[in-house]
């Protein structure tokens, strides 16, 4: 992290009580300092922040890929019963998610999926503008991506979500009565009053969904360049005259939003609210930084390199040029210096070793194995203790039924962390697929030690017993599985066999019934899933030829006068 | 066994409420509201921990003025499958 970021850090944490006493001034984005500037890794804390700094009944502006925004299953469901008419019970069950009918499952907890409901709910927020990144945008202009998914949240929960309109390429809707607006960075209308500004790095990385896999950068995330940089949204929101005294800025690289390679762009956009011109060294360090991610995209590996090590030698406290330069040398070749990279970036900033610091769960997603197992392979050389790569390892030989090999690195996971659940339940599945069920019990009964309520270990138990001719503990474990959740046609067709085996042909039917709607929803989905995937093959081809991948090459080259 | 001196009780875990003549129960373990008919919602109601099998027959026969064969069948037939789904607990006495 440069100087400026880490002192934006700092200046937060020491002025969010100032924001509390209502004495931190607004500040015109982009043109002045802006003293509060809290970054995070996980989104929710933004929500967590507001309400320690007291905020009400605040306009929010959220600039991010994802819109956050999910309601919370707040109700009991024995609040059902409060309807006064069969019409309203009606009405009240089609809101699916705000009912959990089965106390078995826990309330939903807020997430980075859903933080800005309970802000909105509280009186934190009172209108709440969602700025989507311009890849959303369709070939004919219309943001007609982030409208379907506004109307599928609208069928679900219909009295929650109104009003969808579209009008000046602004979406505007009502959640739960209050305004919402969406739309793209050049539409934010000029607001009249000081916002709570929120941004996720995620957005200056964001691909269109038809490019996810084949991307802009190729097969080749590494390359992948911003379609925005920092100072280009802040001279976008300086334009709309956007004030504020109070900013949250999201890394969001767990999950694997925002690349790690690009983590950086996150402080630097805290280091440019605080200081809307740059001072030296951090001007020169960004701008190395940004040669070097041009360089990458381009191929030009040496001169990535150097420009990097220019950025390094400049911010020796910076983790983010010392990761980059480990994948950089990683791809000349250079394994010994790349491992060595990685090593400081790690001790420099121990979130570097993450799970998500490599594409290989991306490449897995696509069923690009190879891929996956390129990128889990890299992390291994640097880092041979890697419990995450490994395990990645070992589930994409999973996938391709390379059962030796999977088991191998799975029992290599076990070594080093005996109780990862996960490494335990799928050592169990493979153990399954390769016929020893006596150790598959065995190892799956470890995981339901380490981990009870996942219901897919309760099945596969179940698996193995059925296979085992053990009829009592199969139902057994089945019927547990069930409690905990785990839904699928074989568990549900298996279970009515035992009980119609048992003569309980009331229960039997029941299971039987359950699988085949089961069956028939999965059927459903599949269809759908080809209807859109043959959809978004036509719709690529047509962006293709429109070429504006090269057009968004063209928008600012810094390499041209470099 | 059902008899007509079969006593039941409703399961204290179900919560219920009559809306609009029909007794809408949330079984919690399964995960579903249950929708009883007025008939089944008369029914429901005459459980109580007291009446046997024969008395909710009785009031089931007077309030819908339905022959008392085919009210012992309905309530028979119904009761048994509360039973199966655990809505209801039985027990003889004597």
């Amino acid at each position: 992290m440069s100087s400026a970021a880490r002192s934006a850090t700092a200046v937060a944490a020491s002025s969010v009580q100032a924001s509390v006493l209502g004495k931190a001034e607004d500040s015109l984005v982009g043109a002045r300092s802006i003293g509060n500037v809290l970054t995070m890794e996980d989104h929710d804390d933004a929500y967590y922040a507001w309400r320690q700094c007291g905020f009400r009944e605040r306009i929010l502006v959220h600039i991010d890929s994802h819109m956050d925004w999910d309601w919370l299953r707040e109700h009991d469901p024995r609040d059902l019963l409060q309807a006064q008419t069969l019409t309203e019970l009606d009405a009240m069950l089609k809101e699916q998610r705000r009912w959990t009918l089965s106390l078995r499952d826990r309330l939903d907890p807020i997430h980075i999926g859903n933080y800005i409901q309970p802000a909105l709910r509280e009186g934190i927020v009172r209108e709440f503008y969602w700025v989507f990144p311009d890849v959303a945008i369709s070939r004919t202009g219309e943001p007609s991506g982030i409208l379907r998914m506004l109307r599928r949240m609208m069928r679900v929960n219909p009295s929650g979500l109104r009003n969808l309109r579209l009008r000046d390429r602004r979406i505007h809707f009502e959640i739960d009565g209050q305004p919402v607006t969406a739309c793209t960075l050049a539409n934010l209308p000029r607001l009249s009053e000081p916002v709570l500004l929120d941004i996720d790095t995620d957005f200056f990385t964001a691909e269109p969904t038809e490019y996810v896999g084949t991307g802009r950068s190729g097969h080749d995330r590494w390359r992948q360049l911003p379609w925005i940089w920092p100072e280009e949204l802040l001279v976008a929101l300086r334009s709309k005259e956007l004030r504020t005294e109070f900013v949250t800025i999201a890394y969001s690289v767990e999950g694997g939003f925002t690349p790690l390679s690009y983590k950086y762009l996150g402080d630097e956009l805290a280091a440019r609210l605080l200081h809307p011109v740059l001072p030296e060294p951090d001007q020169s360090i960004s701008a190395h930084k940004r040669m070097g991610a041009w360089y990458r995209h381009f191929g030009f590996l040496e001169q990535a390199i150097a420009e990097f090590k220019a950025a390094a030698a400049l911010a020796p406290e910076d983790a983010s040029c010392r990761f980059n330069l480990a994948y950089l040398h990683d791809e000349q070749g250079a394994y010994e210096e790349a491992g060595a990279c990685y090593q400081h970036a790690v001790r420099l900033d121990p979130a570097y070793a993450t799970a998500y610091n490599n594409f290989g769960q991306n490449f897995q997603f696509l069923s690009l194995l190879d891929r996956a197992q390129a990128e889990y392979e890299r992390i291994l050389r640097w880092d041979p203790q890697h419990v995450d790569a490994r395990l990645g390892l070992a589930e994409s030989w999973t996938q391709q039924e390379h059962w030796e090999q999977a088991q191998w690195q799975y029992q290599a996971v076990l070594d080093s962390c005996p109780d990862h659940p996960d490494a335990n339940r799928e050592l169990g599945r493979v153990y399954m697929e390769r016929g020893l069920w006596e150790k598959a019990i065995l190892q799956l009964k470890r995981a339901i030690v380490l981990e009870p309520a996942e219901g897919s270990t309760h099945a596969r138990l179940g698996h193995a017993y059925y296979a085992l001719d053990q009829w009592n503990e199969a139902m057994e474990a089945y019927q547990a599985s069930v409690r905990y959740g785990f839904r699928s046609v074989s568990l549900y067709l298996r279970l009515g066999g035992l009980y119609l085996g048992k003569r309980a042909l009331y229960k039997a039917w029941r299971q039987y019934r359950k699988g085949v709607r089961l069956a028939g929803r999965i059927m459903l989905v599949f269809l759908l899933t080809v209807a859109r995937a043959v959809r978004r093959k036509f719709s690529r081809e047509f962006h293709d030829a429109h070429g504006w991948h090269q057009a968004l090459q063209e928008r600012s080259d810094p390499l041209a006068d470099h | 066994m059902l008899t007509d001196g079969t006593r039941l009780s409703k399961n204290e875990v179900i919560p219920w409420r009559i809306i609009e003549g029909q007794a809408i129960l949330i079984d919690l373990e399964e995960g579903e509201v249950v929708r009883l008919n007025p008939v089944g919602a008369e029914i429901w109601s005459a459980i109580d921990g007291t009446r046997t099998v024969e008395d909710i027959v009785n009031r089931i026969g007077y309030t819908f003025e339905v022959s008392q064969r085919k009210a012992k069948r309905d309530v028979h037939r119904f009761i048994k499958s509360l039973l199966r789904h655990k809505l209801v607990h039985a027990w003889s006495v004597g």
